[in-house]
């Protein structure tokens, strides 16, 4: 759902996550340092118990972590709108690292298209120099959402807004 | 120019990430191994090694920190999307010195864009030590060349020197803000500026003279409080305001309003008004300073994002001084200058038939004519008086002198600016094309010039 003139959206809470607006991801290495990413969709399964968050692949490398390292290890998303920068932050441990299936490209291609058309309306950035950012080996990392977020810069940045699906 | 993976990369190669047009990206992790990742308005760099980040939001990364003092950030090149992610470690909160201060500056630059100034303020600024730099998108060389700019040959010594030399043959107010403004345009290339002067009571800046804006904006009185906006805050801290991301800065004081608003920590309030163009991509606004005193700012805009350098901040902050040394000196002279009395002289037959009629409103001063806003404040008073005069003693020509001391103008005692409000006047009565017309006949010396037939209405309690 957009704002009146069509640009940024109206969306609160975790559905924010599936709207095209900024998505960036911190992850946890081994020794508990963190390591920041950017994501390039999301998709809420179970009525936002879950998500699929698309991720670059050499992010996962970097973390260095065995096969299956990442299974049980917390991981947080957070989407800003382009236009409002409402923002909202789920966190939750990794239930799953898989490649990319049909619909991930699937909703890969429409989030990039919602948050570049937005980026180019709001802030008149040409999309040749957001398409530079996509990379191109991605996998999706699923996780359980457990905690939820209001990140919106201000004074409730950090306010717990449910826990888990809710 | 793009680099390797191999080069190693210090702050210092990162310049164009710190200018707040891209939000820098902070990861943290808690004692528990709970990631955090949020999203910063901006970073500062402090030396080679360090950066610091202004934490009044931050209160989740800010423990974590504490716990864990890790971070992780992704900062973007502004103009190529180049992407860096920096290592870093938590190194000291500063509550003062030169860093907080150059931080507390930018809170309190947003702060004045939401009306804000008395909530949003910088408690502390936390100075991390950066660890590694790494490049994670790169942009190959002949794609850098393809999108940058061509060089130019850009405004030097040579064009202030003369823009200087111009204002220096000013011989009055007039001229010297009409110089002011076309002479950025033409010599320096400032195709959009204003110069504003402080008002009798120190608290609100007004236009005087424009450059570049469409017919609407031409010498259209616009008040700026002390305080808000780029303008605003040049004059509150008497130093130039370098803003290269307004569009990205009102969206961020946009959110910040919205959220103080819900906690009914202020009120809802009007977004305060930008001068100038629409949409600026970026604004400096550098203050105009004589003998210690603030009298002015200069502003100068772009549409686009980031214009204007430090260099730029510096070339106007000699025309800002000259500028205002000049104003002082002339409004010095003015004051000396002229007699009280002056021989009344015959009142012409106006040579227009159609009627002016002219309203004027006491509870401010706000003069329309024939329903169109003029002019408020001192000068709307000035202009009623020197009307009434000429209506009921058929007088012509004043001096400076005399009309500061009609009490109707209710001018301040230490800092009347009376010449200020009257070149005001002028100009906006030349904007408009008016029959009525202020003409200079020397100096501390005009005439009122009427070519119309007019009609005065009083509005408010002494009109009754």
């Amino acid at each position: 759902m957009s704002t009146p003139d069509g640009l940024g959206s109206t969306t609160t809470g975790l559905p924010l996550l599936e709207t095209g607006c900024g998505l960036i991801v911190g992850f946890v290495r081994p020794d508990g340092a963190p390591l920041a990413g950017r994501a390039w969709g999301v998709t809420l399964l179970d009525g936002g118990g879950r998500a699929r968050v698309i991720i670059e692949a050499a992010d996962v490398a970097a973390l260095g972590y065995p096969p299956d390292g990442l299974l049980g290890v917390w991981f947080a998303v957070t989407g800003g709108d382009v236009k409002t920068l409402a923002t909202v932050q789920a966190k939750g441990p990794v239930t799953a690292v898989d490649s990319m299936t049909a619909s991930d490209r699937t909703n890969l291609a429409a989030h990039c298209e919602a948050f570049f058309s937005n980026v180019e309306v709001v802030d008149m950035r040409p999309r040749h120099l957001m398409e530079r950012l996509v990379p191109h080996d991605l996998l999706v990392v699923e996780l359980d959402v457990v905690e939820v977020y209001d990140q919106t810069p201000g004074p409730n940045a950090g306010t717990p807004l449910a826990d888990g699906a809710a | 120019m793009s680099r390797g993976p191999s080069d190693e990369l210090t702050i210092g190669d990162l310049e164009r990430c710190f200018n707040g047009l891209v939000p820098v990206v902070i990861a943290t992790v808690s004692a528990d191994g709970v990631p955090n990742v949020t999203y910063l308005s901006r970073a500062h760099p402090v030396d080679d090694e360090r950066i610091a980040i202004s934490n009044q939001f931050l209160s989740k990364s800010s423990r974590n920190l504490a716990e864990n003092p890790v971070a992780s950030l992704l900062l973007m090149q502004s103009d190529t999307h180049e992407n860096y992610r920096l290592t870093a470690v938590y190194e000291r909160t500063e509550r003062r010195g030169p860093t907080f201060d150059r931080l507390r500056n930018d809170l309190s630059m947003i702060a004045a864009l939401t009306g804000m100034q008395g909530v949003f303020k910088l408690s502390s600024a936390d100075v991390l030590r950066v660890l590694e730099v790494e490049q994670t998108v790169y942009v190959s060389d002949d794609e850098l060349a393809a999108s940058a700019p061509a060089p130019g040959d850009g405004p030097g010594p040579a064009q202030l020197g003369e823009l200087c030399a111009r204002l220096s043959r000013c011989a009055d107010l007039d001229s010297l803000v009409r110089i002011t403004v076309d002479g950025l345009a033409e010599l320096l290339g400032y195709e959009h500026s204003q110069l504003l002067l402080l008002d009798e009571d120190g608290t609100r800046l007004f236009t005087i003279a424009s450059h570049g804006y469409d017919a609407a904006g031409i010498g259209a009185e616009v008040e700026v409080g002390v305080g808000v906006g780029a303008v605003g805050a040049a004059a509150v801290h008497c130093t130039p305001i370098l803003v290269g991301n307004v569009g990205q800065m009102t969206k961020y004081t946009r959110s910040i309003r919205r959220s103080f608003e819900q906690t009914g920590d202020v009120g809802p309030g009007h977004e305060v008004p930008m001068v100038g163009l629409a949409r600026p991509g970026s604004q400096l606004a550098v203050p105009a300073l004589a003998l210690g005193q603030l009298v002015g700012v200069v502003l100068v805009e772009h549409p686009d994002d980031e214009r204007f350098m430090l260099s730029d901040a510096a070339m106007l902050t000699v025309v800002a001084s000259i500028v205002a040394s000049t104003l002082q000196t002339l409004r010095a002279e003015v004051r000396n200058a002229g007699a009280f009395a002056v021989t009344p002289t015959s009142r012409p037959a106006p040579t227009g038939t159609a009627e002016v009629r002219i309203r004027h409103f006491v509870v401010d001063g706000s003069t329309f004519l024939d329903g169109e806003y003029l002019i408020k404040g001192v000068a709307g008073r000035l202009l009623w008086s020197l009307l009434r005069q000429h209506r009921e003693e058929g007088r012509t020509a004043f001096t400076n002198r005399e009309v500061r001391l009609d009490p109707s103008l209710d001018l301040p005692d230490f800092r009347d600016n009376f010449e200020s409000r009257l070149i005001l006047l002028k100009r906006r009565l030349d904007e408009r094309a008016s029959p009525i017309r202020i003409e200079k006949t020397g100096r501390g010396r005009f005439d009122v010039v009427v070519d119309a037939p007019f009609r005065l209405e009083l509005m408010g309690a002494e009109a009754g």
